[in-house]
């Protein structure tokens, strides 16, 4: 993993955050806040004193001025636990996608681990929802297991739903992050709404190649579809195909953008000419994913 | 229709060859993606397809078939025959010296002569292919009045070779030469429209012909002031034409330097008496600068003006007509006026034609006196005739005398030997010789004795009483020209003369042809073989009638001229004069150098007087060496012929009308102009490169 992560990089991230929407509800110690009241350092709100309350919190400045006793209260601290989706079909073997879907997924494993938060990093092949890593908790830990994600292989074709429904997902204690190139015909709505259901904060992340945006093919050309042998799709590629293609990637993308929005979940498109400062500087911040 | 070049539509093979990478090209080539998703979504949102799209590739290759096909019949260079179309075309261009005139109004400073050149070839470029061209350059360079260029040319581009060929000239010309040439093109069927480049007014040419255009350089207005009282500008040349009259006129200015002379005053003062002509509207105010030059060396102006606002009597130019004044100038330090030569006269003012703006004023001393020794006993005749004549200086000896001290008589122009044989010893070895009445000439006096013939008194007839000889009328040579100027002829009659064969090429001047027919020279004169200019008398002229008659001086005057020659009398001319040049004895070599800076080599020819016709405008420079390695230079000046001067030239002598002869008929025109192919074949290609932009970008 040497190769892909960068330093400076890194550095630059443990200022940042992934950013939490829903109220949290795991274990105590991490370095989220709870909607919950707590005992953490961080000034929440006032209440009306009531008998039986803990006297010591009791601000004695607020009394002197309005001779009345108010209670201060404090944010409660809590551990997330992010749980990292890799789609690892065929297609997202092609252009460097994988490559860039692993080191999206140590990134973001990283900023994480930075946070105090449990780790899992789940491989998808098929139906089956592979774990590679998991309840990663610290930075040592993480050095020392990440580099398991050079086992991850990407073959065959993955049903994102049913092997995400399939396994534990957790609830109300984390995020959920999918990173795929999601070329399907919406078989990820069932998990959005699925982890969403579980109180968990989704981010799906959607890969693709320039050369997927920008086809360079030209002429009468046969298209074999890289994970089922029996697509093919025959066409003498012209100006106007290419056009009506840059409208269906359009329509791809603001599709799942949609839809996360209104589930409000988190969407971002990456392309693997983005580099990861483009990525998590510009794209996430811009969009709220991270502070 | 037929090609030019049928080779170039091999290149149609390029066709077949084009298919069948079409063909090649147009099959399936297979592709993997990662999924085949996007490109089967995308195909929802293709628009209906517009049927032409199913060809957009099978019109591409149309497009590519019809460019090589364009291409290909392009560089065949198609050419169509368009019966009789092509016209028999001549021109006929002036090439006098008023063409040389440029147009104030013209920026570019083209002469008349350039400019019919462009319009000329302007014609010959709008033409259609096929026509042939004829060129007559009118001017009198030749005898004819005009040159035939070239005729009958088809070839553009060989055209405007010929007429880049066809030079200015300094000359004057009449159109009419030319016209009438072209009229006889028309009569003989060999052309059938005519253009008459010029910037003359030719009032008695119908223009308005079918067959007849006129290219017209003179920039010259043109004004019908037939109705009484009309008003023109006084500049105007006015003609008439049937029963209408005109005035033309330009703005054009030009003025010339038509004279020029000086002279010497007792105070030392040089008076210089100049001609100017202006060609101009006299109405106008002008201010006309002359510099003068003496001995090449600048001594100031005059300022010749006339104002039309202060115009009083006596100062008013009439256009056309030269105005002459004469005005004194001062010697400056040291310079002697006696000693000068040449003057030159130089207006500074611009105008249309410069060079006549400068004349040169040459004085030489023509008279010189002539050493004359008689050597004769019986000198009668001889000595009455030399001491009548001026500028002679006379020595008279007796043959005993002259033989006995013949040393001491060299140094003489001419030795006139009467009557006497002397030996080789004592004859003169200098000078030039008049030999009269020898009956025992030396080797190298170039004849020989035959027999004396004294007349038959027996046979003498009232009004016939001795031999009558007859001038040789050999007027072609200069030589016979120059001895027999101004002698009357009257009948020569001698009792007595010497028959002498020539043994050299002499010029015979009077001979007599005997009754058997046989002829004898009688007067002949030439080089003999000691170089000696010699005229021979075969008679005494105690023998003969010739003193009695006038003829005797004139022939004594020539004599004299002959032998000891002034190198030149004339040094003003116009262009094409024949200036004649004597070729003296001391003499070794002459070069002249014409106003445009070419030196000629002036050869010495077997006559001692040669003539050189000054073919350019201006100063001709004469650089005479002598054999004793001194040497001298003269001037010449030649001037325009003052017809040319005029910007405006009325020329009413080209009265000519031309008519198309009912027998001239047109030629097969030829339709070569491969521009619409080559435009169709680019636009094509043109076509073909922004589909395939279309399709990639």
């Amino acid at each position: 993993m040497k190769n892909v992560i960068d330093e400076q990089f890194l550095q630059q991230l443990e200022l940042f955050g992934l950013s939490v929407k829903d109220n949290v509800a795991g274990l105590f110690g991490g370095n989220h806040k709870s909607k919950k009241f707590g005992s953490s350092c961080e000034f929440a709100d006032y209440r009306d004193y009531i008998e039986g309350d803990d006297i010591s919190k009791i601000d004695w400045n607020l009394y002197g001025k309005f001779e009345k006793m108010y209670l201060k209260l404090y944010l409660d601290e809590r551990q997330m636990q992010t749980r990292i989706y890799i789609d690892c079909s065929k297609s997202m073997s092609y252009f460097d996608k994988d490559q860039y879907a692993v080191r999206l997924a140590t990134t973001l494993s990283y900023l994480s681990v930075n946070e105090m938060d449990k780790v899992s990093i789940y491989c998808i092949h098929g139906n089956q929802c592979e774990a590679v890593l998991e309840n990663m908790v610290g930075r040592d830990t993480y050095m020392n297991s990440i580099g398991r994600l050079n086992k991850c292989y990407f073959d065959g074709d993955s049903h994102l739903s049913e092997a995400i429904i399939r396994s534990t997902v957790g609830y109300g204690d984390g995020r959920s992050i999918i990173i795929s190139d999601f070329l399907t015909d919406e078989n990820y709505n069932d998990v959005i709404d699925y982890l969403r259901g579980k109180r968990r904060d989704v981010l799906c992340i959607q890969v693709l190649a320039e050369q997927e945006v920008n086809p360079t093919l030209r002429g009468k050309t046969i298209v074999h579809d890289s994970e089922d042998d029996n697509h093919i799709y025959k066409n003498n590629i012209t100006r106007d195909v290419l056009k009506a293609y840059k409208k269906a990637v359009d329509y791809v993308t603001h599709r799942i953008d949609n839809f996360c929005m209104s589930r409000d979940a988190d969407y971002v498109t990456a392309l693997t000419s983005d580099s990861m400062k483009e990525l998590f500087f510009n794209k996430m911040v811009q969009r709220g994913i991270i502070k | 229709m037929s090609f030019q070049y049928p080779f170039a539509l091999f290149a149609l093979l390029a066709i077949p060859v084009l298919i069948i990478i079409y063909i090649l090209r147009n099959r399936y080539k297979e592709e993997t993606a990662p999924s085949t998703y996007l490109w089967e979504l995308s195909e929802k949102f293709l628009k209906k397809r517009n049927p032409l799209r199913r060809i957009e590739h099978l019109l591409s290759l149309i497009v590519q078939i019809l460019a090589i096909a364009g291409m290909a019949f392009a560089l065949a260079h198609p050419q169509f025959t368009l019966k009789e179309s092509a016209d028999n075309i001549v021109f006929v261009l002036d090439n006098t010296a008023s063409m040389q005139m440029t147009h104030e109004e013209n920026g570019d400073q083209k002469t008349r002569f350039e400019l019919a050149k462009e319009e000329i070839l302007k014609v010959v470029d709008e033409s259609v292919s096929g026509c042939k061209f004829t060129l007559i350059a009118a001017s009198n360079d030749n005898d004819e009045g005009y040159a035939l260029v070239c005729s009958d040319v088809a070839d553009k581009s060989q055209f405007g070779l010929f007429l880049n060929n066809v030079k200015l000239t300094s000359y004057t010309g009449d159109l009419s030469y030319a016209l009438n040439q072209t009229q006889g093109m028309f009569l003989n069927g060999t052309s059938n429209v005519c253009y008459v480049a010029t910037d003359k007014v030719l009032p008695n040419v119908n223009f308005e012909a079918e067959n007849l255009n006129l290219i017209d350089v003179s920039f010259a207005e043109t004004k019908d002031i037939t109705a009484a009282g009309s008003k023109y500008p006084s500049g105007s040349q006015t003609y008439t034409i049937g029963d209408k009259k005109y005035a033309t006129y330009t703005s054009d200015h030009n003025y010339a330097l038509t004279s020029l002379s000086f002279s010497i005053a007792n105070s030392g003062m040089m008076n210089i008496t100049t001609g100017i002509v202006n060609y101009n509207d006299p109405t106008r105010d002008l201010k006309v600068r002359i510099n003068y030059y003496v001995d090449d060396v600048y001594y100031g102006y005059y300022n010749v003006t006339y104002n039309k606002s202060e115009q009083t009597e006596g100062e008013e130019w009439i256009l056309g007509d030269s105005h002459e004044f004469t005005i004194p100038l001062e010697a400056k330090d040291g310079d002697d006026f006696l000693l000068a030569k040449k003057v030159k006269a130089e207006i500074v003012n611009e105008d249309c034609l410069k060079d006549d703006n400068t004349f040169v004023a040459f004085d030489y001393d023509v008279v010189t006196s002539t050493n004359v020794l008689v050597i004769s006993n019986t000198p009668l005749y001889l000595n009455a005739m030399f001491k009548s004549i001026d500028d002679v200086a006379l020595t008279v000896v007796s043959s005993s005398s002259y033989t006995s001290n013949y040393s001491r008589y060299t140094g003489y122009d001419l030795y006139v030997i009467d009557g006497i044989n002397l030996t080789e010893e004592v004859y003169p070895k200098d000078g030039a010789v008049w030999l009269l009445d020898q009956d025992d000439p030396l080797p190298g006096a170039g004849y020989t004795f035959v027999s004396t013939e004294v007349f038959d008194e027996e046979e003498a007839t009232a009004g016939n009483y001795g031999f009558r000889p007859t001038y040789a009328n050999n007027t072609d040579d200069m030589l016979y020209n120059q001895l027999v100027n101004n002698i009357p002829q009257n009948q020569l009659t001698l009792y007595s003369y010497q028959k002498y064969n020539l043994t050299t090429d002499y010029t015979t001047l009077v001979s007599y042809t005997t009754d058997t027919g046989s002829t004898y020279p009688i007067i002949f004169a030439g080089k003999n073989n000691y170089d000696q200019r010699q005229v021979v008398f075969g008679f005494r002229l105690s023998n003969s009638n010739l003193p009695l008659l006038y003829d005797f001086m004139a022939w004594t005057k020539n004599i004299i001229s002959y032998t000891d020659p002034v190198l030149m009398s004339q040094f003003n001319y116009e262009v094409k004069d024949t200036a004649v040049i004597n070729y003296t004895d001391d003499v070794a070599t002459m070069v002249i150098t014409t106003p445009s800076g070419k030196k000629e080599n002036f050869k010495h020819g077997s006559a001692d007087s040669q003539s050189y016709v000054l073919e350019e405008v201006g100063g001709y420079e004469v650089k005479i060496n002598y054999q004793d390695n001194s040497y001298e230079t003269l001037y010449l000046f030649s001037a325009y012929s003052r017809k040319e001067e005029n910007p405006v030239l009325v020329d009413t002598d080209a009265a000519y009308v031309l008519e198309t002869s009912s027998n001239t008929k047109k030629g097969d025109g030829l339709f070569d102009n491969i521009l619409p192919v080559v435009i169709v074949a680019a636009v094509l290609f043109a076509a073909d490169w922004i589909m395939y932009a279309h399709e990639q970008f």
